[in-house]
């Protein structure tokens, strides 16, 4: 491909892609007359650009790593507000908590020790997943796990949107708002420390 | 100041000055600093904590730049050295992992648990071939996708790199993704 044919392409996806789908048939109709190879170019750039989805959308993955931000509530509940059913939701779709949190306990029914936490009690379930009390034997104190739904793990979108979710939330400090202690992918485990 | 802090920034202003010599002693040492980075956090922690590239990129800026007294155009520049190395790095760790299959040498190992966590990157090596290919045709295009998608920065970080508008960014950003996912499907 030449670049002044490349640059013609650029540009007239470029403006295509600013117009809505009746408006861009009449454009290319009017820009590529008869050129049928250009034209069939263009639409494939343009049904790509329709399917591309979150490609490419999170930067590449490289490495391990502990997030260790120093502060854990007390209070009980208070990780709720973190993560919330209507933030997944809205991104993906709903998730079935009466099918998953059964899943997610036979999962994680067989663990007692996650990486350097211990499981000591369950606190609660609910539809974004199962909190327990763990000790991190590290530092030797109490944290809470919240195990997300097996979907995430399954679904690499999700768990790629929880891990965005939890490196944002690490960077956040308020009285109101947990700290993240850690987040890890373990297998089909993911959870987040607090 | 401390000495390296020093060098950094000292590297900086010489290539942004127009020293490509400059730049080469700045793309050996941030490589350095990152495998560096990488490995302490690798022998940390064994198993499932993620570090993506922007995280690692910005840990390597704070720890080789003095932070304190730099002017905004250094670190658009720092970043942009950065994410061509973190490139190189995942490729060639991606090459040895295909020779070796799993559990290579030592960057098959650095590389391994992360790639498995990016979403909708089946090959990478087949992604790097890709922006090879736009480079020849929209070179601006290619180092947006390097800048964004191997460095981790934002739009308006890549607008200061290329030094373009956020919009300029926006459209080269959406149209080079396009490109790169209909190649990756055509492969």
């Amino acid at each position: 491909m030449t670049p002044e044919l490349w640059r013609r392409i650029e540009r007239l996806c470029e403006a295509a892609l600013s117009l809505d789908s009746a408006a861009r048939i009449a454009f290319l109709d009017q820009e590529c007359g008869g050129d049928v190879g250009l034209r069939r170019e263009i639409e494939s750039l343009l049904a790509a650009d329709a399917h591309a989805g979150d490609f490419l959308e999170s930067p590449v993955a490289t490495a391990v790593r502990a997030q260790h931000v120093d502060t854990i509530s007390n209070e009980p509940g208070a990780w709720l507000p973190v993560l919330t059913n209507d933030q997944t939701d809205s991104a993906h779709g709903r998730i079935d908590p009466s099918t998953k949190a059964a899943e997610d306990e036979a999962v994680m029914g067989h663990r007692l020790r996650f990486g350097p936490y211990e499981l000591v009690s369950l606190i609660g379930k609910g539809g974004m997943g199962v909190v327990y009390h763990a000790r991190d034997v590290r530092l030797a104190r109490s944290v809470a796990i919240k195990f997300l739904p097996t979907e995430f793990s399954e679904n690499p979108l999700r768990r790629d949107w929880l891990l965005r979710e939890a490196r944002a939330a690490a960077q956040l400090s308020h009285p109101n708002i947990v700290g993240i202690h850690d987040v890890c992918v373990d297998g089909k485990a993911v959870y987040v420390v607090y | 100041m401390g000495a390296e802090e020093g060098r950094v920034t000292h590297l900086l202003h010489a290539w942004r000055a127009g020293d490509a010599a400059a730049l080469e002693q700045l793309i050996s040492t941030v490589h350095s600093e990152l495998r560096r980075i990488a490995h302490r956090h690798m022998a940390r922690e064994r198993t499932g904590h993620i570090l993506q590239t922007d995280a690692l990129v910005n840990e390597a800026y704070v720890r080789l730049v003095d932070t304190r007294d730099v002017h905004w155009q250094d670190r658009a520049h720092f970043l942009a050295v950065a994410s061509r190395v973190m490139r190189r790095i995942l490729v060639d760790a991606a090459r040895a992992r295909r020779r070796h299959k799993r559990g290579g040498g030592e960057e098959a190992i650095l590389i391994d648990p992360a790639i498995a966590l990016a979403p909708n990157v089946p090959d990478l090596l087949t992604l790097n071939d890709a922006l090879d290919t736009l480079a020849d045709v929209s070179p601006r295009k290619s180092q947006v996708v390097e800048l964004r998608f191997f460095g981790g920065l934002t739009i308006e970080e890549t607008a200061a790199v290329l030094n373009v508008s956020g919009d300029t960014i926006r459209r080269d950003w959406r149209l080079a993704k396009a490109w790169l996912f209909r190649e990756l499907q055509r492969s």
